[in-house]
C-alpha cells in the first residue's frame, strides 16, 4: 500500500519545469540532437539521423511518430521513428544500426537544414543525409546520399509513423509513452508512389471495422478517402518505389534487427499500430546515389496529397534553397548580429533559430523544447519571460507580443480548486490547454507573466507602450491581484508554490522575490498608463518587503540569492532600492543587486535543442537591453 | 371356465388387445426409468474427474448446474444479468455455437451432467464431467462418421482412437469421465494423469485452486452475498488483539486494509503476483508499461523510497483506507488517502510519519484534534498528521483529515490478523466516470465515446450494484486462512 501511495504520488507530482538531467533520469530521453521546423511541423533527430520526434501542428501539439526510450541510456529499437537503410551486396544496413557518426550540422548558421554524415560498416560507405522542414509548408524533405565502392542496389525508407489526434489535459505523456492508443491505418496508392498513415478524429467501432475490412481486401487509394478529418500523413519519393512493406509494427519484434514478414510486402493496407516502407531505386548523384523523400501532413487526405504533389512537382533542390533563403532573411534582421565575431554570430543565429522553431505559429506558444521524451515540449509561463526578453533584444518584438497574447489567454479566469483566479498553469500545450497535473500550482508563474509584459513594454517604443500596456491591463491586474491576495501570515508571504527543482512545494526567497517582482511591475504599468494603484497591492508590496528583509537576515551564505531573478528586478527597482545597499551576511558585506547578482545565467553545455538555454546564450551575446547594448 | 349365464365375459384375447396401450404406456414408462436411472448412474462418478498434473488453476464442482442455477439467482448474479445482458447473451451463444448447446443449468445436466473439473494451464482450458446417455450417444454417432484423431491405443488387444474431435474441440474418455478441450495435449496429459479426488464441495459451492505463487484456494458459495472462505500461502504477522480499525472509519472507503503492520499491507502485492503476468501482459499491450517506468525515479527524486517510518516499532496495529478519487478534466486521478495507526503509546509520543516531513510544516486543528499540516504539492496532496487518544492519523488532503479526524467508530474488533473492505458501489462510480472521461479522451481502444457508453460503461454499473467485499484472515502456519463475502449487499447486513 506504501508503494501504492508512492505511485500516485508521483505520477500527480510530475515535474513542471525540472532541470533538463533531472528530466532526462526521470522520463528517459529519445537523444534529439538536431531539429528543424517552421512553427508548425517540428522533426527532432538524433545523432544517427533517425527522426525520434514529430510534431504537427505545433512544437507544443501532438507527436506523429512511434519512438520511445526506456532511460536516457536506451536506443530506441531500429522499428521506431523514421530512417534510411542501404542494400549493399544482397545485405541491408539501417543509419541508426552501428556505424559511426561523423558529423551533424546545419547547412549554414541558424538554417534548420540538418546534414548527418556516418560511415556505414567497416568498408568506407558514406552516407549523408539531408533533413529540412520547409518555411512554409508542413512538409518534411529527407535525402540520402550515399557513396562507396559498390554500386547501391537499393535504398530504403521506413516509417513508423503513429498519427495523433488528442492530447491528455494534464498529463503531458499520451502522445509518446501511450502510442497503443495513437495510429489508426496505413495504406499505398501503388501508382502514385504514395503511402498515407491517417487517424481520424475520435475513431468509432465501425471506423475501426471499416479499415479492417479495406485492408483485408487490399482496398485501393479511394476507397480510404471517406474518413473524416484528423491527421493525414502522406510520403513518395521523387520516383516511384520498387517495393512498399506495409505492417504491424508488433511483428516487427523488439532488438532482433529490422525484418519485415513476407506477408506485409505489396499489402494494400494494414491497420491499428502501423509502419510502412519504400524500396527506393537509387538515382545516381555525382559519384554515388541518392533517393529522396517528401513527407506531407494535414487534417485530410485532399490537403495532405495537394501537398506532397506541390513539394515533389517543386523538387528537393528548389525546397532546399527555399528553406534556406527564408531562414537566412529571418534571421538577418537579428539586431546587433553584425557587431559580433563570426563564431558569436553564428552561435547567436543557432540560437535564435531554436527560439524561433519553438514559437508556434497558429497559437503563439513557445516551448521550452520540441521534444517530447523527456516531454518539454510545453508552453512553462515561469521560462517564458526570459525567452521573450531574448527575443525582443534581439529584434523579433512580434513574436514576444504573440507569445504574450497566448499566455494572457491561459490566466485562469473562473475558480476551481487548486486554481485560483489570476494563477497561471505550470505548463501548457500549445492550444492552451493546461499540461500539468492540476495539483501543481506554480504561484511564480503569474509574476513572470507581469514581468515580461511589462519587460516587453520599456523595449517597444514610447509611443506604443500605453497602448500595449492599456490592451493587456485586464490580465495583468488579474495577475497582480492573485499576486497581493495569495499571501499567509502577518508579512504576507505567499505560500508554498511548486518549487520545479525539489518537484513539490517550499516557501523560498526565489519565489517571494518572484511576487515582488510581479506585484512592482505591474505597479510600474499602473503608474504608466495613468491606472490608481489598487490598496492591496501597495499592501503587499509592503509585506513582501518586510518578509524578504526578514528571509535575507536568515541567509547563510549569498550563494543562497537566486541568481535569475537579479537581472529582473536590477531592471524595475529604482536605483535608491535598499536591495542595492549592502547589508552584513555572515559576517561578510554584500549587496544583494550588484553586477554579480544580475547577470544572465550560464546557459547548459549542450544547450542547442533547450529554448531557456538558447534565451540565456542570445542574452549573453547582444545584453538585455537593445538601448544600451548591455 | 364357463361363460356367467347373463355376463358376456370378453375373451383372454380381446382383453390383450385392449390392454395393449396400457402396455405399451407401461413399458415406455419402465424403459424410461431404466434409462433415467442410467443415465443417473453415468452421472455419477466417485471422484471430480481427471486433469494435467501441472494445470495451473482448477476448479471444481460437484453439482455445476445446480451452482450455475443457484448462482444467477443471488443478488449478485441477477444484478450482472440485468446490467450486462450483451454480455451474458454472446457468451451464451459463443456456447451454442461451438457446442451445439444452449448453456442452461437444466441442459448442462441433461448433456453433461452434474459434477465439474474444470483446468487452466498456459491460456488453454480444458472440462471433466460425466456426461450422460445423450452425450454418449452424440459419441457413437461422431465415431461412425469417423471423427476420431490418428492417436490410437491397443484397449484389450483392440486398437482403439484415444482421441475424438468434435468441431474445434478434443475429447477422450477415461473411466466413465468425458475430458475435453481445444488444447489436443490438455486432454492427451488428462488422460495420463492420475484421478482429482473430491474436495467435499456442496451443491451450491464451487472450489478454485491454484498453483501460480502464492498457491491457494478459495470456496464460493452461490447465495446472496457470495460467501467465500480459503485459504493462501502468505506472510502475515498474526495477534492475538482483535483488529479495531477495520471498520471504524467514519465512511465507507473506496478500498482499506488493516493489519498489524506496514510490511504487512504488502500482502496485496504478494496476491497480485498470481496474476502478474495476466497484468503485464496488459500492461505492455497498451504501452503503460512504458509509461509506468517514469514513476520509480520520479519517487526517488522525493526520496520517498524510504517511506516506512522508522518509528514503525510503535505500531501494532495500523489501517489505510482509499477515501476517494477526484477526477477533474485530465485523466489523473488524485486519491485521498488516510492512514489510522495505533500503538500501546499512539496518541503520546511523536507520530510516526513526522520524519516524512520536508518542508514547512503548520500546526493545524480538526474538530479539535491537533495535528500539523506540511504541504507536498498544492491543495491535493498536504500531508496531515494528527494525533489524539490513541490513535495517529495521516491524511494526503486536508479535507480527508476534516473527515476522519476524530470520528473513527469505536465497533467490537474483528479477530483476525488482516482484513480487507472494498466498497464496489464507490468504485463502480468511479471507474463510471473514469472511464467515460477516458473515451472522451480516445483512451478507450476500438471505440468512440458514445459506443463506450454502451459498451464499456454497463461493466462499472454492474460493479456497483455487488455492494461491498468484506475479507478477513488469520495466519495458520504458513498459511492465510480467510472468509468473508465478495459481494455484501446493505440486505445482507441489516441484523
Amino acid at each position: 500500500m506504501t508503494r501504492l501511495l508512492s505511485l500516485f504520488i508521483a505520477l500527480v507530482a510530475f515535474a513542471a519545469a525540472v532541470e533538463g538531467a533531472t528530466f532526462d533520469e526521470v522520463f528517459g530521453s529519445a537523444g534529439v540532437t538536431a531539429v528543424s521546423g517552421n512553427g508548425g511541423l517540428t522533426v527532432g533527430v538524433d545523432a544517427s539521423g533517425r527522426v525520434v520526434s514529430c510534431q504537427w501542428p505545433g512544437p507544443g501539439r501532438f507527436d506523429q511518430v512511434t519512438c520511445l526510450t526506456a532511460s536516457d541510456r536506451d536506443v530506441p529499437p531500429l522499428w521506431h521513428g523514421l530512417h534510411w537503410g542501404v542494400s549493399m551486396r544482397g545485405e541491408t544496413r539501417w543509419l541508426s544500426e552501428g556505424g559511426s557518426s561523423l558529423e551533424q550540422r546545419r547547412m549554414a548558421q541558424g538554417v534548420p537544414v540538418i546534414i548527418t554524415a556516418k560511415s556505414i560498416g567497416e568498408d568506407g560507405v558514406l552516407a549523408r543525409q539531408t533533413l529540412f522542414v520547409h518555411p512554409h509548408l508542413d512538409v518534411l524533405v529527407t535525402r540520402l546520399e550515399v557513396e562507396g565502392p559498390e554500386p547501391t542496389s537499393a535504398l530504403h525508407f521506413f516509417a513508423n509513423f503513429t498519427p495523433c489526434t488528442r492530447l491528455i489535459p494534464e498529463l503531458p505523456l499520451a502522445d509518446w509513452a501511450l502510442d497503443a492508443f495513437n495510429d489508426f491505418a496505413v495504406f499505398a496508392d501503388a501508382d502514385a508512389g504514395i503511402v498515407t498513415h491517417f487517424r481520424p478524429a475520435a475513431p468509432s467501432r465501425r471506423d475501426w471495422e471499416r479499415a479492417r475490412e479495406l485492408a483485408a481486401r487490399d482496398a485501393g487509394p479511394d476507397a480510404w478517402q471517406g474518413f473524416r478529418d484528423g491527421t493525414w500523413i502522406a510520403y513518395a519519393a521523387a520516383n516511384p518505389p520498387s517495393a512498399v512493406i506495409l505492417g504491424d509494427e508488433t511483428a516487427l519484434g523488439d532488438d532482433a534487427g529490422l525484418k519485415f514478414p513476407e506477408n506485409d510486402v505489396g499489402r494494400g493496407g494494414a491497420t491499428g499500430q502501423c509502419y510502412s516502407a519504400v524500396t527506393l531505386t537509387p538515382e545516381p548523384l555525382g559519384a554515388g546515389w541518392c533517393a529522396t523523400v517528401f513527407v506531407a501532413f494535414g487534417p485530410n487526405a485532399a490537403e495532405t496529397r495537394r501537398l506532397l504533389a506541390d513539394a515533389r512537382r517543386q523538387g528537393y533542390n528548389t525546397l532546399r534553397d527555399q528553406t534556406a533563403a527564408s531562414w537566412s532573411a529571418r534571421l538577418a534582421r537579428t539586431r546587433a548580429a553584425e557587431s559580433l565575431s563570426t563564431d558569436r554570430a553564428a552561435a547567436l543565429h543557432d540560437a535564435l533559430a531554436t527560439l524561433l522553431m519553438a514559437a508556434d505559429r497558429t497559437h503563439g506558444a513557445i516551448v521550452r523544447a520540441p521534444v517530447t521524451q523527456p516531454p518539454l515540449a510545453l508552453d512553462w509561463p515561469r521560462h517564458g519571460a526570459w525567452i521573450n526578453l531574448a527575443l525582443d533584444t534581439a529584434g523579433f518584438p512580434e513574436t514576444v507580443e504573440r507569445h504574450l497574447w497566448f499566455l494572457a489567454g491561459t490566466i485562469r479566469r473562473t475558480p476551481a480548486p487548486g486554481r485560483p483566479i489570476g494563477s497561471l498553469p505550470a505548463a501548457c500545450y500549445g492550444d492552451g490547454t493546461e499540461a500539468a497535473p492540476r495539483a501543481v500550482l506554480d504561484a511564480d508563474a503569474a509574476a513572470w507573466f507581469a514581468a515580461s509584459v511589462w519587460r516587453h513594454g520599456m523595449l517597444v517604443g514610447p509611443a506604443e507602450r500605453t497602448a500595449f500596456f492599456e490592451s493587456l491591463w485586464p490580465d495583468v491586474t488579474l495577475c497582480a491581484d492573485f499576486l497581493a491576495r495569495w499571501s499567509r501570515g502577518p508579512f504576507g508571504e505567499p505560500p508554498p508554490t511548486f518549487d520545479p527543482a525539489i518537484l513539490r512545494d517550499r516557501a523560498s526567497l526565489e519565489s517571494l522575490l518572484a511576487f515582488y517582482l510581479g506585484i512592482e511591475s505591474a505597479a510600474h504599468m499602473a503608474a504608466d498608463i495613468d491606472a490608481p494603484l489598487p490598496a492591496p497591492w501597495e499592501q503587499q508590496q509592503r509585506q513582501l518587503q518586510s518578509a524578504i528583509q526578514l528571509r535575507l537576515a536568515r541567509l547563510d551564505t549569498p550563494e543562497a540569492w537566486p541568481m535569475g531573478l537579479g537581472p529582473w528586478l536590477d531592471a524595475v527597482l529604482p536605483a535608491e532600492h535598499w536591495l542595492r545597499k549592502p547589508m552584513r551576511l555572515g559576517g561578510v558585506s554584500w549587496t544583494p543587486l550588484s553586477d554579480q547578482t544580475t547577470g544572465i545565467p550560464e546557459p547548459a553545455p549542450e544547450a542547442g535543442l533547450d529554448a531557456l538555454d538558447a534565451a540565456f546564450t542570445v542574452l549573453r551575446l547582444i545584453g538585455t537591453d537593445p538601448r544600451t547594448g548591455r | 371356465m364357463t361363460a356367467h349365464p347373463f355376463v358376456d365375459r370378453p375373451s383372454g384375447r380381446t382383453r390383450f388387445r385392449a390392454a395393449r396401450p396400457w402396455l405399451a404406456l407401461v413399458a415406455v414408462l419402465f424403459g424410461a426409468v431404466v434409462l433415467a436411472a442410467l443415465d443417473r448412474h453415468l452421472k455419477t462418478i466417485p471422484r471430480a474427474g481427471f486433469c494435467p498434473a501441472d494445470t495451473a488453476v482448477v476448479v471444481q464442482a460437484s453439482d455445476f448446474p445446480s451452482f450455475l442455477d443457484a448462482l444467477q439467482r443471488t443478488r449478485a448474479g441477477v444484478a450482472i444479468t440485468e446490467e450486462l445482458p450483451a454480455l451474458v447473451h454472446d457468451a451464451a451463444l459463443a456456447v451454442r455455437i461451438e457446442t451445439g448447446i444452449r448453456p442452461t443449468p437444466l441442459r448442462w445436466r441433461v448433456w453433461l451432467g452434474f459434477p465439474l473439473l474444470a483446468g487452466v494451464r498456459e491460456g488453454e482450458w480444458g472440462l471433466c464431467v460425466a456426461p450422460g446417455l445423450l452425450a454418449r450417444g452424440v459419441h457413437a454417432l461422431n465415431r461412425l462418421v469417423g471423427r476420431a484423431t490418428d492417436e490410437h491405443e491397443a484397449v484389450a488387444g483392440v486398437d482403439t482412437p484415444r482421441l475424438y474431435a468434435y468441431g474445434r474441440f478434443y475429447y477422450a474418455w477415461r473411466e466413465g469421465c468425458l475430458i475435453l478441450s481445444r488444447d489436443p495435449a490438455y486432454v492427451r496429459d488428462a488422460l495420463d494423469a492420475p484421478a482429482t479426488p473430491f474436495a467435499g464441495a456442496a451443491p451450491d459451492e464451487m472450489l478454485i485452486a491454484w498453483k501460480t505463487d502464492p498457491p491457494g484456494s478459495l470456496r464460493l458459495r452461490a447465495e446472496d452475498g457470495l460467501p467465500v472462505s480459503g485459504a493462501v500461502t502468505a506472510e502475515i504477522t498474526p495477534r492475538a488483539a482483535p483488529l479495531t480499525l477495520a471498520d471504524a472509519w467514519p465512511e465507507s472507503p473506496l478500498f482499506s486494509l488493516t493489519a498489524s503492520r506496514f510490511e504487512d499491507a504488502a500482502m496485496p502485492a504478494a496476491l497480485c503476483r498470481a496474476v502478474q503476468p495476466f497484468i503485464k501482459g496488459c500492461l505492455d499491450t497498451y504501452g503503460v508499461t512504458q509509461f509506468l517506468r517514469c514513476v520509480p525515479p520520479l519517487i526517488d527524486a522525493w526520496g520517498w523510497n524510504q517511506l516506512v517510518p522508522d518509528g514503525r516499532q510503535a505500531v501494532d496495529e495500523c489501517s489505510v483506507a482509499l477515501l476517494g478519487l477526484e477526477l477533474d478534466d485530465g485523466i489523473l486521478p488524485a486519491p485521498e488517502l488516510a492512514f489510522a495507526m495505533r500503538g500501546p503509546r499512539a496518541g503520546r509520543d511523536p507520530h510516526p510519519l513526522t520524519p516524512l516531513i520536508r518542508e514547512t510544516l503548520f500546526p493545524f486543528e480538526w474538530n479539535g484534534v491537533p495535528g500539523m499540516v506540511s504541504p507536498v504539492v498544492g491543495e491535493r496532496w498536504t500531508l496531515c498528521l494528527a494525533a489524539w487518544e490513541d490513535t495517529w492519523l495521516a491524511a494526503t488532503r486536508e479535507a480527508a483529515m476534516a473527515r476522519v479526524a476524530g470520528r473513527l467508530a469505536e465497533r467490537p474488533g474483528i479477530r483476525a490478523d488482516v482484513a480487507v473492505r472494498v466498497d464496489w458501489t464507490k468504485c463502480g462510480t468511479f471507474l463510471e466516470r473514469f472511464l467515460r472521461r477516458a473515451a472522451q479522451l480516445e483512451l478507450v481502444r476500438g471505440m468512440d465515446a458514445r459506443e463506450a457508453e454502451h459498451i464499456v460503461l454497463p461493466y462499472t454499473r454492474a460493479l456497483g450494484r455487488l455492494g461491498a467485499l468484506r475479507l478477513q484472515g488469520r495466519m495458520e502456519g504458513d498459511r492465510l486462512h480467510f472468509e468473508g463475502r465478495l459481494a455484501e449487499t446493505v440486505e445482507e447486513t441489516a441484523p
